[in-house]
């Protein structure tokens, strides 16, 4: 289960409204390579990664993306807290007053709203991996973007550290989607797509053989 | 707003011991690494000619609050790690000093600064869940 503990991943103090930019942002909350919609991919697909590594991964970087859903809301709340409505209507958000007021709501930089089709999932570890090294690299570049629209510091800073974790969640997806071809070059017809009971047996280097004996 | 002096000293003390068993792994500190947002050497790019953002803390709170930001991070990025490398066993004990480090900050900061976690309120004789969500802008 998981339990809220009261503090960010990292911290986010920004001082200046700045509508445009929450308009932009709002983007990696609720858009296609959005950190909502990271946390659910990886959330959804540890469940049927093939061994205790890649369910490991996946649940404990999905957990992380939580945390930067957090840290996304609270940059979208203090960037758009203080405005007025005549501010809300110069920068075009108008049309988000007249359905959630200043309340947060998960869309992209266009308003189109969130959606599960985000998040893809095919039960294939090779495939779901290279999806996920897609959404990091997409993330990477959407976050570049997205500096590049701003010159708050106090926006800035956490931009930076939100695209370097998107680099490292790359570098670990690759070193299990890498483990995995290999194990497939050794000699697997293919991943076993069983998941229960939860096992280690592939930490060490067992065979396909002793595989369908423990399972 | 003061200039608070900031000793993040004692947080290196495990590195060098890591880096001599393990050679072209180079860790960060915690308070660099949790700056930078990235634990490992290896891994860390930077974006055009940004530096990534130096935490000044203002106050004491801030600066307790920072220390444990970055241990909790530091533990949490070599947990990745492990994950994928779980035969590691230097970078387990460096994890594990972490954890234990992390134990204490947040002892330390709960009873400075009140419960992060709603079981924390087990000891308070009033319900202060209340103050301070970290949504919030926090002015010093």
């Amino acid at each position: 289960m998981f339990k809220y503990v009261k503090r960010l991943q990292y911290p986010v103090n920004i001082k200046k409204k700045d509508l445009r930019m929450a308009k932009y942002l709002v983007t990696q909350y609720g858009g296609a390579n959005g950190e909502l919609g990271a946390a659910l991919r990886y959330l959804n697909q540890r469940l049927t990664m093939p061994d205790a590594k890649g369910q490991a991964l996946l649940n404990d970087i999905g957990t992380e993306e939580l945390g930067h859903v957090e840290m996304l809301e609270t940059m979208i709340y203090q960037l758009m807290k203080d405005a007025t409505l005549e501010e809300l209507k110069e920068a075009g958000l108008d049309t988000h007053y007249a359905e959630h007021a200043k309340a947060l709501f998960p869309v992209d930089a266009n308003g189109v709203p969130f959606t599960t089709a985000y998040f893809a999932t095919t039960g294939d570890p090779l495939s779901d991996l290279s999806e996920d090294m897609a959404a990091e690299q997409k993330a990477r570049a959407v976050y570049e973007n997205l500096i590049d629209l701003t010159d708050d510091p106090d926006v800035i800073g956490p931009l930076l550290w939100l695209r370097q974790r998107e680099i490292v969640h790359y570098a670990r997806f690759k070193e299990l989607f890498d483990y995995y071809e290999a194990q497939l070059k050794n000699g697997y017809n293919e991943l076993p797509k069983k998941t229960f009971p939860l096992n280690d047996y592939l930490i060490e280097n067992t065979t396909y053989n002793n595989y369908e004996k423990i399972m | 707003m003061y200039n608070y002096n900031y000793d993040w000293y004692y947080m290196n003390r495990n590195n060098n011991l890591y880096n001599m068993n393990n050679q072209g792994k180079e860790l960060f500190n915690p308070k660099e690494g949790f700056e930078k947002g990235n634990m490992f050497n290896n891994l860390y790019s930077g974006y055009k000619n940004y530096n990534y953002q130096k935490l000044v803390p203002r106050n004491e709170q801030e600066e307790s609050l920072f220390k444990l930001q970055a241990i909790c991070f530091a533990a949490h990025d070599l947990n990745l790690y492990l994950d994928v490398h779980p035969n590691d066993q230097s970078m387990l004990m460096l994890f594990q000093d972490y954890l234990r480090q992390e134990e204490q900050l947040i002892k330390e900061y709960e009873s400075k600064y009140g419960p992060m976690t709603i079981d924390g309120l087990i000891n308070s004789n009033s319900f202060q869940w209340f103050k301070e969500w970290p949504w919030e802008v926090k002015n010093v």
